[in-house]
């Protein structure tokens, strides 16, 4: 239960809160840590709303997204990228979307994050308040207690697509895969998998994307089994681990094949 | 920046600016409905999943109940009360009412917002823009799909506010309101937000009930001690079976005497699933109330549980119930030595007559039956087949989750309840508090969705107890957790169907073996499982049918009704069969239904062994509007037409079946109505029957007016008051428009006799040549008087007294309404995953009295059924705690899911018995998409799918994807 409502007008003053309320928490929408079945709670939030990261710029070569530009202001952007619009567009309610942030989908690093998957095959990296500059599944793994002040996103070079499965539109997604692809006009040069919904928070799958780098998984059906055989996903109420560990397969199957017609 | 414990916001809502203090946690949907905004609703426990709460923050719509009250400081807020001045509604507002939506309309303020949001921001939308702004809105009532036609009439209203638009097909020319599109009598003030459901009704300073749940499936309480629950300060009553009356009761809201087992107390010292009652605290709030639930301790004698059916009927499961056996009538010889192993933990079952029951093994209900001779019509069978189909619990999931609120009236104890049995209620609850039926008095409020979970008591015992016992106005309201497990569901049911038939097609025999989970209590144990058997079998003509229904007590959650009662089950697994039976005969499926299928003019002699709890009695079809549906579904469909996708992974199916249900229950079921004419020649109605959002009320008022050829305008109603209006079994086996519609239709005919004879002194003309005209006249042959002029004379100091008309309706006629569903899906057999394209509903309600609302209803259930197909099933652990506590796990479909092209069509039959001709239409839709999916998918991917949901794992798994 929120007991400390604290409402910063800067980046340095929220730096501080954090610093002279051990355990608070920083508050973008509000929409991990106010629901139901949230386990983000914490007796002092410390809401991001003045601080002033909410905007999407480019420039330098990037995309800088604020950490609290919410999920359908990435997707009303002109700036922002087809693909990653669609990865916002997986949290089906608008409702939601009008009030998650960025900064709170990448804090929260859940498994079935609607943007981390996307994010990291994009190459994003999350830009911190100790001016860390940290992958985004590198900030996940960590404590994740440094402020979010944006994500950036390099100029792409290649292709990216997402996939998400769920048994409804609104269902918690079973898997959601990302991958990027990038070639120099020769050959592929750079190939990222992500996937969410096999473990705790979203996982690259390096073997495959060497694999895919060598040209070993040219057939579809030989990729689909190769990620099948490497990922190891466990039986809940979503599916079992036989089922995830096929569909994971076919999503990423499917976003390669997407990728590599994007690329002709 | 501010800190501590009480905040100053200071907001602007819906244009004036407002000075609020909160705590800093306080939810803004809570602050909103304390500060008298109360059309902002949480039924998702703060999930932000159902879009109750929806308001516009800065513009935007938001889930107010996943913010803290904080975060609107400084903003702007607009509620629904921003889109409308006063009592009219605003053009958005109407159109939803006007397309038929506005129904149990729970949500209705927030679909409101979002469309007018949607409005502001694109004004002329695409379907996908639609979509996109409701796809935060939850709609269980009436499938979404009448929302297009409410943004296109709004986008046309926004510029010119009288724009009209037909948004029905409408039916019968000889008629003026029956059959006609019309706004639905309740719908201004539901789509406003107006105070209409029982928590709108809840008085400052009631007391709040908060429930110790069980913790295990099936263990005895050793020992309870609530002392401390009991002293803490703001505790006013702390509830456990030592304290509770020793009444026995089922909850099931049925005709007296009821076919159900009474075979539970307020609260047992025996737990029979994971939620059961073990204590409730009453105190002053809600907070004091859960810090009581934490005080009491509680020593649990944990037993083996029992979950399925296999378990339930293995030698030596464990006795779910090894209870004393009571019977009113009909005791079998050996109830002495049934009784003699009863453990005195375990109370007792009392039974008003032979369910065919054996709880000591676990048995709730049995019955078997049939006509002809099963085993010469096997032998006379060229082709057999045989097959058995599961299916899962399922939950109504209503918006408005089990709400009640108690107070005292004086000496007498007033229930304000969201029900679908007014009058159960009242005869249950006298029993369970020991007092006579004229110290309650019953108000059912608006109902925000009941689907038959409503025909149940669920919690008003509790409250009605702590009210009765202290006096004091008590409230409860369910979580969505609780709902979910703690309410009613459909049975899990496993349904062998044998058919035999000859070379041609034509059937010799059908044999229906059906084993039902009934869970911890027997509510309707017997009559959902032989409706399954009811409304499937007699679809079919055959001179050789059996059946055979057993039904098993267990530790899983409750069970209950569920819209389409058993129909569902028997529907999917008997229509399923006779698409596996096409196959085998290589027949082509519409044929083979065409061939066999129930007409016009023949008796169905199967009823005579399908009574639900009485003896059945054979029904002659007087309509049936197959003809006219299966020929105009196939043409929409183009049945026959192999259709290809394009992607080698995608294949393309269609799928046919046929449904009925019945139009409540003739011979036990009771409507009545009363019809006064007011001072100045207007009406009011005071029904009965209970308008659960389906537009009962409207279907009253529309025959009423229509019988004393009046406006409807003129015409009000009161309905489903014990207090004020006349006696009605309530709303469930589909009864309404029946029922209740003709009772409403004879007392306007018992008053129109009044006026008549009335009129005929005033004009001194005989009797015979005086007509009622429209608008409120009656006209003679000399002369007229109108009915002002006869409230005058007969209300006047001299007056004969003011006229009624009343009149009660039963009946043994029948009146089955039937449908033809068609589909085509798209299986992709790479993911799994199953798309409707298409679905085609063509329903036959008689003379539709409400088209509008009639497809509304329509559109529902069928989405109901697809969420019961494609994804929704209660999940629990190995010890019976529930794996998807919310609407999200649990797989509620939204507006994202309908199928691509999803339409409705009303077939007209005139039936002789319904009022005007109409037939139900309430049900029947449930009964449909299951198997007409499951055929569409085998005609697709070569696949059958016997069981639900058909989820993309199982379709992979029949597809040898995976193992």
């Amino acid at each position: 239960m929120i007991k400390v409502f604290l409402k910063p007008t800067s980046v340095e003053e929220a730096v501080e809160c954090k610093r002279v309320n051990p355990g608070s928490i920083y508050f973008g929408g509000g929409t991990g840590i106010n629901y139901a079945g949230s386990k983000a709670a914490g007796e002092c939030v410390i809401s991001l709303e003045g601080v002033g990261l909410t905007k999407i710029t480019t420039g330098e070569g990037r995309l800088s997204i604020g950490s609290t530009v919410t999920l359908q202001e990435l997707i009303d952007s002109p700036l922002v990228p087809d693909v990653l619009k669609k990865a916002a567009g997986f949290v089906y309610s608008r409702n939601i979307r009008n009030m998650a942030t960025v900064g709170g989908n990448i804090g929260a690093n859940r498994t079935d994050s609607a943007l981390i998957p996307c994010l990291t095959a994009l190459s994003a990296m999350v830009h911190t308040c100790d001016s860390e500059v940290l992958s985004v599944t590198q900030y996940g793994a960590g404590d994740r207690e440094p402020l979010i002040l944006s994500v950036q996103i390099p100029e792409q070079k290649g292709v990216c697509a997402v996939r998400k499965i769920s048994r409804s539109v609104n269902s918690w997604p079973v898997i959601t895969t990302a991958v990027s692809m990038a070639g120099n006009g020769t050959g592929m040069i750079d190939v990222v998998v992500a996937v969410g919904g096999i473990k705790a928070g979203v996982v690259r799958l390096s073997p495959v994307e060497e694999r895919i780098l060598s040209g070993e998984l040219e057939n579809t059906d030989t990729l689909r089994q190769a990620v099948s055989n490497l990922v190891e996903p466990v039986s809940d109420r979503l599916g079992s681990c036989d089922y995830k560990k096929y569909i994971c397969g076919v999503l990423v199957a499917d976003c390669v094949a997407e990728c590599r017609e994007g690329m002709k | 920046m501010q800190g501590g414990n009480e905040m100053r916001i200071d907001l602007i809502i819906n244009g004036t600016p407002r000075l609020c203090y909160t705590e800093p946690g306080e939810n803004l949907q809570k602050l909103l409905q304390r500060i008298g905004f109360f059309s902002v609703r949480n039924i998702d426990d703060d999930y932000g999943l159902t879009g109750s709460d929806t308001v516009l923050f800065d513009g935007k719509p938001v889930s107010a109940g996943l913010m803290v009250a904080a975060q609107a400081d400084g903003h702007d807020i607009e509620t629904v009360e921003s889109l409308t001045g006063g009592t009219v509604m605003g053009p958005v507002q109407s159109a939803l009412v006007d397309a038929g939506v506005v129904q149990s309309a729970y949500n209705a303020p927030a679909a409101a917002l979002l469309i007018s949001e949607l409005l502001g921001r694109i004004p002329d939308p695409s379907r996908e823009d639609i979509m996109d702004a409701l796809s935060s809105l939850y709609n269980r009532a009436t499938g979404y799909r009448q929302f297009f036609n409410a943004v296109e009439i709004a986008k046309k209203r926004m510029d010119d506010p009288s724009y009209k638009q037909k948004t029905g097909e409408e039916f019968r020319e000889d008629l003026r309101d029956v059959g006609k599109v019309r706004r639905k009598v309740d719908g201004a003030k539901l789509v406003m937000g107006k105070k209409a459901f029982v928590e709108d009704m809840v008085e400052p300073g009631s007391c709040v009930v908060k429930m110790l749940h069980s913790p295990y499936a099936h263990a005895y309480i050793k020992s309870i001690d609530v002392h401390k629950a009991e002293t803490l300060p703001g505790v006013v009553l702390v509830l456990t079976y030592k304290n509770t009356p020793e009444v026995y009761y089922t909850s099931a809201g049925q005709g007296f005497p009821e076919p159900s087992p009474y075979d539970g107390r307020m609260f047992n010292q025996k737990l029979y699933f994971v939620g059961d009652r073990v204590a409730a605290v009453v105190a002053e709030t809600e907070e004091i109330a859960v810090n009581a639930l934490g005080k009491i301790d509680v020593e649990y004698e944990v037993l083996k549980p029992v979950f399925t059916i296999e378990d339930a009927e293995a030698e030596n499961a464990p006795v779910i119930h090894n209870s004393f056996l009571e019977y009113v009538t009909g005791a079998p010889d050996d109830l002495a030595e049934q009784n003699k192993h009863a453990e005195t933990r375990e109370g007792k079952i009392v039974y008003q007559f032979p369910i065919g029951a054996d709880p000591h093994k676990n048995i709730a209900a049995s019955v078997s039956g049939g006509i002809g001779d099963i085993e010469e019509g096997f032998k006379a069978a060229d082709v057999i087949v045989e097959k058995t189909y599961n299916t899962p619990q399922v939950q109504c999931t209503p918006c408005e989750t089990h709400v009640v609120f108690t107070r005292m009236d004086g000496e007498r104890l007033v229930i304000h309840a969201s029900t679908q049995v007014p009058w159960h209620l009242r005869r249950i609850l006298a029993a369970v508090l020991g007092i006579s039926e004229n110290k309650i008095r019953v108000i059912k409020e608006r109902v925000g969705g009941g689907y038959g979970s409503k025909q149940e008591v669920v919690l008003e015992d509790v409250c009605a107890y702590a009210t009765w016992k202290t006096g004091r106005s008590v409230y409860y309201h369910y979580t969505r957790e609780e709902d979910l497990t703690c309410s009613v569901t459909r049975f899990p049911m496993k349904v062998r169907v044998k058919l035999g038939a000859k070379k041609n097609g034509t059937l010799t025999a059908m044999y229906m073996d059906l084993k039902a989970n009934t869970g911890p209590f027997g509510n309707h144990c017997l009559t959902v499982p032989m409706n399954a058997c009811s409304k499937s079998l007699p679809l079919f003509l055959c001179d050789n049918i059996k059946f055979d229904v057993k039904v098993f007590y267990s530790n899983i959650f409750p069970t209950g009704a569920y819209q389409g009662y058993g129909a569902p089950k028997g529907s999917y697994a008997l229509q399923l069969a006779m698409a596996e039976l096409a196959e085998e005969l290589k027949m082509d499926h519409l044929e083979l239904i065409e061939k066999n299928r129930v007409r016009e003019g023949v008796m169905l002699e199967i009823l005579r062994c399908l009574g639900e709890g009485r003896e059945g009695a054979p029904a002659l079809v007087r309509s049936c509007g197959l003809d006219g549906a299966l020929e105009e579904g196939a043409r929409m469909i183009e049945w026959g037409r192999k259709e290809e996708s394009g992607d080698p992974d995608v294949k393309i199916g269609k799928g046919v079946v046929i449904v009925q249900q019945g139009s409540g229950l003739p011979g036990l079921d009771h409507a009545g109505a009363d019809v006064k004419m007011l001072g100045d020649g207007s009406l009011m109605v005071h029904s009965g029957g209970a308008d659960i959002g389906t537009g009962l009320d409207t279907v009253c008022v529309k025959l009423v007016a229509e019988v004393l050829c009046t406006d409807m305008d003129n015409v009000s109603i009161l309905s489903g008051y014990t207090d004020n209006t006349p006696f009605d079994t309530g709303a469930y086996a589909s009864s309404g428009t029946f029922f209740s519609g003709n009772a409403a239709k004879k007392a306007a005919e018992a008053l129109k006799d009044k006026i008549i004879e009335t009129a005929s002194g005033l004009l001194e003309e005989p009797r015979e040549d005086l007509e009622l005209v429209y608008p409120s006249i009656v006209r003679g042959k000399k002369g007229e008087v109108t009915f002002g002029e006869i409230a005058w004379e007969t209300q006047r100091g001299e007056g004969r007294g003011q006229l009624v008309g009343h009149a009660s309706y039963t009946t043994e006629d029948a009146s089955f309404p039937y449908g033809a569903h068609f589909c085509q899906v798209a299986v992709n057999t790479r993911t799994g995953v199953i798309r409707i394209e298409k679905y085609y509903a063509l329903q036959d309600c008689g003379t539709p009295i409400n088209p509008e609302l009639a497809e509304g209803q329509i559109y529902g259930g069928v989405l109901k059924s697809i969420g019961h197909a494609l994804y929704e099933e209660l999940l629990m652990d190995e010890d019976g705690r529930c794996l998807n506590k919310d609407l999200r796990s649990y797989g509620v479909p939204m507006i994202g899911d309908i199928p691509e092209d999803f339409k409705v069509k009303l077939v007209y039959t005139d039936d002789p018995f319904g009022p005007f001709g109409g037939k139900s239409v309430s049900e029947i839709s449930v009964n449909g998409a299951a198997p007409v999916i499951a055929n569409a998918v085998h005609d697709a991917a070569g696949i059958w799918l016997r069981s639900w949901p058909f989820t993309p794992e199982k379709v992979l798994k029949a597809l040898g994807k995976i193992g």
